[in-house]
């Protein structure tokens, strides 16, 4: 036990300095704070909202369309649901979607880029068009296609996303790796006679990790955005779940009489993404040995 | 009044460890006309004085907490921004930086650099007249060729080239005092020479004042009138040149001048069995470059090179950068694919087998320490893993086992068992040496490569590393191939010495022979490159014209010739074979081959 | 460098097939039945036949994949469902519209981002450098679509000073016929001189054009921040200054320079963005362009439309990208 103890000592200490650095910049110790804000509600939302019954497809006819007051924060929507439970409850479907999307592409990404830029040669080649390839549609468009043909699903618009998003990780990891190739610890292992495999996922992949974390924070609240821009254009989330995209899309039928509906859900994107650009930012300085020289 | 003077300087830099004193320099007087040398080794302060004499120091994370900079009396850290701009940079302080390859603007030519820096500080000059000013600076530093060097960029000059730019560049402004930053670290030894006699040509000519920042002792004294020894951000010690080489006061003085010494080397302990035998190797590398329209051409990297090596004895490789050394091991260590030849271990062709069992074996008996310490150890990994990565290849031990030998691999190169549970960047670069050499024997090796193992380290680790490499050499009868642009350290370890120069052995033999006479005319330079200590002016050093050809072209006949001094017409044409004066010894020069045609012996 | 062109320009052609190929797995091999998707869901069977024929379904898979480019090639994207007119024609039709658009947003991302990366930068950790960061962290965490509400509840609703959607308003095309030449309507008022028209047609591109351009203005001034902060570090800046260059020539002159290729490839990327978003937004504002013509096309599930927006949309950015890669090969480090 005391071993792994040990071992755990130096992590805290770079833990430690990351924060140090972190809090230099007060904007990013904000933006920390409110997306752990954030992404605590999310937790519990089931159990914290004022309407838990309003996340679903029930009507109050009688209370639609009202305006933002005590008893309802942000309002209710054309059902005559909580805008606010709603709102909340909705970052719960992002933050997971964000998750699982990222989560899937890094784990497409991350691997073909290592062994790209680790073996170089036809298997870079092979690798590096197919990714171009990908990357050669606009944002977003191959996802709409794709969707489109799918059928329109939150779980299709997570593959999607994920299948035009993977490349950036690839292309990411490839650079890092050519770089990190070089050093000298990973021709020492040659020598030592260790085998390649061990070569790419000990040595390569724990060293190039640093901008794929800041790229990957960026990306969550890109992930976010484009899921919610896919909900909006009807290919992503199905009524009633409280997605905010398509509560904006639903809104923008009573738009701007009704700007509530709208409103609320959209502000809810922006501070998530608005935060995690922050400390994607934050973290890119931190990691940067430029930076982090003493 | 001192022309220029430092008085209480207090610098300091703020990180997540705290603020930490960089600079703390009570005083430094410079006289008009006075060349004053600074030495200390990196990370002692030396760059961070020279940016903040000219105020462009990064504020924060540094601090000036106190003090003055006086230029004849003014005070430099009172004055604006805009007015050290207009007044001081350029006009009347100018600095050669330490790296020429970073300093230079990649995307604008010499000639748009040198036009601005000049029109900026001349007010009313015409383009045209920055022009001719141009080449004529160019002609002052000895450029060869200055009206063609004026429209190329600075990625199509070489290092030495460069660094000529950039004093001309400081030259242009017309100041009087010039801050010298390590201005030949990064250059090779016979360069570095011609780049000092040069400094002190135009410092001379223009009667400046030169601030000479270094981290060669040997070099400082021979160049400078007053040295100042600066430890810590602080100055230790400071005398004329002499008193201070020559009769250091501190210890720390003392062991600077000891890493410029050359000793006298224990006794040969070679047996005659043979370990290692290389045959005719060569690396060209391909170069297809389209843009510069450069294509199916070869850069000869190492050009047919042979030689054995003995159990037991340590053999340097000595020579410049790009001469091929570092190509030369690693084409040996199957880090690179060969083009030709052969290498036997213990009698086994290594490249013939394909990766089977015999590979391993290989690999097993032969581990390499690189230069830097700090990039030849995964920084994400834990020592204890660090050095058991041979241990995994080879030995499949439990965890316990596997931390014993962790352990005693350790203590054996001196550090405590405690170190298992830290990363490298804990470690001093003397202490992650040990660790690197601690992995490289725990596969029990034949034959480690050690491939310039002391020279990023500090000089008081230096000397300890060198007795842990002798002492475990000694212990296990290891054989070594030593790598090393360090003379000193050459001559320390190595029984035997091979010289490289552009991809070829130009000569070879026990290394006591080759120090006490040299043969080839490119040994000789290369040893007549770097003052000894004790040296005071200029007048010992021996320089060598012309830079080094490139290796994708190299010269007809000697490779040589284009440098050498004693080359002759035959030297263009035909290329010299071995020579040999006794049976370990041999140059390959056509001026020795003559010699001994006509009987004689020394060149 | 011509041969670089030349070899990049080849590379761009194979990568152009593999985009083609995407999409014929998306649109052929992906559906369990494709001519079902290609006829719409109202189809009846001698429309689902013929779909079938027409698609070649009952050929293999490779000969699908040749007639298929074959098509390409010739211009052909198949008919809209909506309109049972040409993709192509349709295309042709509404790309003007969106070209205005983005052609307006882009130059407003520019020069907006560039000089504001720039000013951050030498402005670091200032105040000007907060304000700009959290200005263009902002644009790019805003999600379009819901800005473009926001904007047009601001100016319609409440100030009531822009329209609220359209690209003219009905009294303008009352008194003046609406000029037909580029397709492009500011440009051919500007050419045929109707400038009252001209007047109102800004006036209705204002808030889309804002709406469009703030999240490549973001882009651009970020990472124009970071390549600058890079490049002034650099020791060839430091050395610069040492020689008395005056700080507006090291900034202006030599770090942008510098930063040429790291900010050729954030446009070219931007200008990625700024399409996209006009697939979000055009809808809201009702603007007559393709990304109307494909959020029709979505919800009416008209695939041989979304399919074709796709295919065009990407070879756009195809040859975006070899401009910006063009651009990149002028800096001469790059021949090294």
């Amino acid at each position: 036990m005391k071993n792994w103890t040990d071992s755990l000592k130096p992590k805290i200490r770079s833990m430690q300095e990351s924060f140090y650095l972190l809090a230099r910049n007060r904007l990013s110790l904000f933006a920390l704070v409110l997306l752990c804000v954030i992404v605590l509600l999310a937790i519990l939302a089931p159990w914290i909202i004022p309407y838990p019954q309003d996340i679903a497809d029930e009507a109050h006819i009688a209370d639609k369309f009202l305006a933002p007051s005590a008893a309802h924060w942000f309002g209710t929507d054309e059902l005559g649901r909580d805008v606010f439970s709603r709102v909340i409850y909705g970052g719960r479907v992002s933050l997971s979607t964000a998750i699982l999307t990222v989560g899937i592409s890094l784990l497409i990404g991350v691997p073909l880029g290592a062994v790209a830029g680790t073996l170089g040669g036809h298997v870079d080649n092979v690798i590096m068009r197919i990714t171009d390839i990908f990357l050669s549609f606009p944002p977003l468009l191959l996802a709409i296609s794709l969707v489109a043909i799918l059928g329109s699903s939150l779980t299709n618009a997570i593959l999607a996303i994920a299948i035009s998003w993977w490349p950036w990780y690839t292309r990411l990891v490839r650079g890092q790796a050519i770089s990190i190739k070089e050093r000298k610890f990973v021709q020492a292992a040659e020598t030592i006679g260790t085998g390649k495999l061990k070569i790419i996922f000990r040595h390569i992949v724990p060293n190039c990790i640093s901008p794929v974390i800041v790229q990957a924070s960026m990306d969550m609240g890109g992930v976010i955005l484009t899921v919610a821009s896919l909900s909006f254009l009807g290919l992503g989330a199905k009524a009633p779940t409280p997605e905010w995209g398509l509560m904006i899309s639903t809104g923008r039928t009573y738009f701007p009489d009704m700007w509530w509906c709208c409103i609320f859900p959209g502000l809810a994107i922006f501070i998530t993404v608005l935060c995690f650009n922050l400390l994607g930012d934050a973290a890119r300085e931190i990691l940067d040995p430029k930076t982090r020289k003493r | 009044m001192a022309f220029f003077e430092i008085k209480n300087l207090l610098v300091r830099h703020k990180s997540f460890d705290g603020v930490k004193t960089v600079l703390d320099i009570d005083k430094l007087t410079v006289e008009k006309g006075e060349t004053y040398g600074l030495v200390g080794e990196s990370g002692q302060g030396k760059t961070v004085l020279a940016l903040t004499i000219l105020k462009l120091l990064q504020c924060p994370p540094g601090i000036i907490e106190q003090g003055e900079i006086l230029l004849e009396g003014v005070n430099l850290l009172k004055k604006t921004e805009r007015s050290m701009q207009a007044e001081i940079r350029g006009k009347r302080i100018a600095m050669i930086f330490q790296d020429p390859m970073s300093c230079l603007n990649p995307v604008f030519t010499i000639k748009d650099c040198m036009v601005d820096a000049l029109r900026q500080n001349h007010k009313g000059m015409s383009r045209k007249e920055a022009v001719s000013q141009a080449v004529k600076l160019l002609q002052e530093v000895k450029l060869a060729d200055p009206e063609s060097t004026l429209v190329k960029y600075p990625h199509q000059l070489s290092g030495g080239q460069r660094q000529r730019v950039i004093i001309a560049l400081a030259l242009c402004c017309g100041a009087d005092f010039l801050i010298a930053d390590e201005p030949t670290r990064n250059l090779d030894v016979t360069i570095q020479a011609s780049i000092l006699k040069l400094l002190r040509e135009l410092q001379k000519k223009h009667g400046m004042t030169v601030l000479f920042i270094a981290n060669n002792l040997s070099l400082v004294g021979a160049f400078c009138d007053r040295v100042g020894i600066l430890r810590d951000g602080r100055i230790v010690e400071e005398g004329t040149a002499d008193q201070v080489v020559s009769h250091p006061r501190e210890e720390y003085t003392r062991l600077l001048r000891e890493a410029c010494e050359t000793k006298l080397k224990p006794t040969d302990d070679s047996q005659e069995e043979i370990l290692l035998r290389v045959e005719h190797l060569k690396k060209y590398f391909d170069i297809n470059d389209e843009v510069r329209h450069i294509r199916h051409q070869s850069l000869k990297a190492v050009d047919d090179v042979s030689f054995d090596i003995h159990s037991g004895e340590v053999l340097g490789i000595v020579g410049e950068s790009g001469c091929g050394k570092s190509t030369l091991v690693n084409t040996i260590l199957e880090l690179f694919e060969p083009t030709a030849g052969k290498v036997y271990f213990e009698g086994k062709d290594i490249f013939g087998e394909s990766n089977g069992s015999q590979g391993n074996a290989f690999k097993k008996n032969v581990q390499i320490v690189f230069q830097d310490p700090y990039w030849s150890l995964n920084p994400r990994w834990l020592v204890k893993d660090i050095v058991a990565e041979p241990l995994d290849v080879y030995e499949k031990l439990g965890e316990a086992e596997r931390l014993i030998r962790v352990e005693e691999l350790l203590a054996m190169v001196g550090l405590p068992g405690d170190a298992c549970y830290k990363y490298p960047h804990e470690f001093s670069g003397g202490e992650r040496q040990r660790i690197a050499i601690a992995r490289s024997l725990a596969s029990n090796p034949k034959l480690v490569v050690l491939d310039e193992p002391t020279s990023s380290i500090d000089v008081f680790s230096q000397n300890q590393i060198l007795d842990l490499i002798k002492e475990l050499k000694k212990k296990f009868g290891l054989t070594n191939i030593l790598i090393s642009h360090d003379l000193a350290v050459v001559h320390e370890l190595s029984n035997r010495i091979a010289v490289m120069y552009l991809g070829k052995i130009v000569e070879f033999g026990p290394a006591r022979e080759i120090f006490e006479h040299p043969r080839h005319p490119y040994t000789q330079a290369l040893f007549d490159a770097i003052p000894r200590v004790g040296d005071t002016g200029m007048e010992g050093i021996r320089t060598l014209e012309g830079q080094i050809p490139s290796p994708i072209n190299p010269p007809s006949g000697c490779p040589f010739h284009t440098r050498c001094p004693m080359a002759q017409d035959r030297c263009k044409e035909e290329v010299p074979q071995e020579t040999y004066y006794s049976e370990r010894h041999y140059v390959r020069c056509l001026l020795a081959e003559e010699q001994q045609e006509k009987g004689g012996d020394v060149l | 460098m011509g041969k670089y062109i030349l070899k990049r320009l080849l590379s761009s052609l194979v990568v152009l097939l593999g985009v083609i190929t995407i999409t014929f797995v998306i649109a052929r091999v992906v559906p369990s039945d494709p001519a079902a998707k290609w006829a719409g869901n109202r189809a009846t069977q001698e429309q689902l036949a013929q779909a079938r024929e027409e698609l070649g379904l009952n050929k293999s898979l490779p000969e699908q994949y040749i007639t298929y480019i074959g098509q390409l090639l010739r211009g052909d994207l198949g008919k809209s469902l909506n309109s049972k007119q040409p993709v192509t024609t349709e295309l042709k039709q509404y790309v003007p519209a969106t070209l205005e658009l983005v052609l307006l947003a882009f130059i407003l991302a520019i020069l907006i981002g560039i000089p504001l990366g720039i000013y951050s930068a030498k402005k670091k950790d200032r105040m000007l450098d907060h304000i700009s960061r959290f200005f263009s962290i902002g644009a790019v965490s805003l999600p379009t679509f819901w800005v473009a509400l926001f904007l047009q509840l601001i100016f319609y609703k409440n100030l009531n000073v822009l329209p609220l959607g359209g690209d003219l308003s009905v009294m303008a095309t009352i008194f003046e016929e609406r000029p037909q030449i580029t397709g492009m309507l500011l440009f051919d008022c500007m050419l045929t001189g109707k400038w009252q028209m001209f007047g109102d047609a800004f006036l209705h591109i204002i808030l889309p054009c804002i709406t469009i351009a703030l999240y490549p203005i973001g882009l651009v001034s970020r990472m124009t921040r970071s390549a600058l902060l890079e490049i002034l570090n650099e020791d060839y800046i430091t050395a610069g200054r040492s020689y008395g260059i005056r700080e507006f020539k090291m900034l202006w002159k030599y770090a942008l320079k510098n930063s040429l290729g790291a900010t050729a490839t954030d446009v070219a990327l931007s200008m990625g963005y700024t399409l996209t978003n006009t697939f979000l937004v055009e809808a809201i504002f009702s603007w007559p362009g393709i990304g109307s013509y494909i959020s029709k096309a979505i919800t009416s599930l008209d695939y041989p439309a979304i399919i074709g927006v796709t295919i065009f949309g990407s070879v756009c950015y195809i040859i975006l990208n070899l401009l910006a890669d063009i651009i990149i090969a002028s800096d001469p480090r790059v021949r090294l």
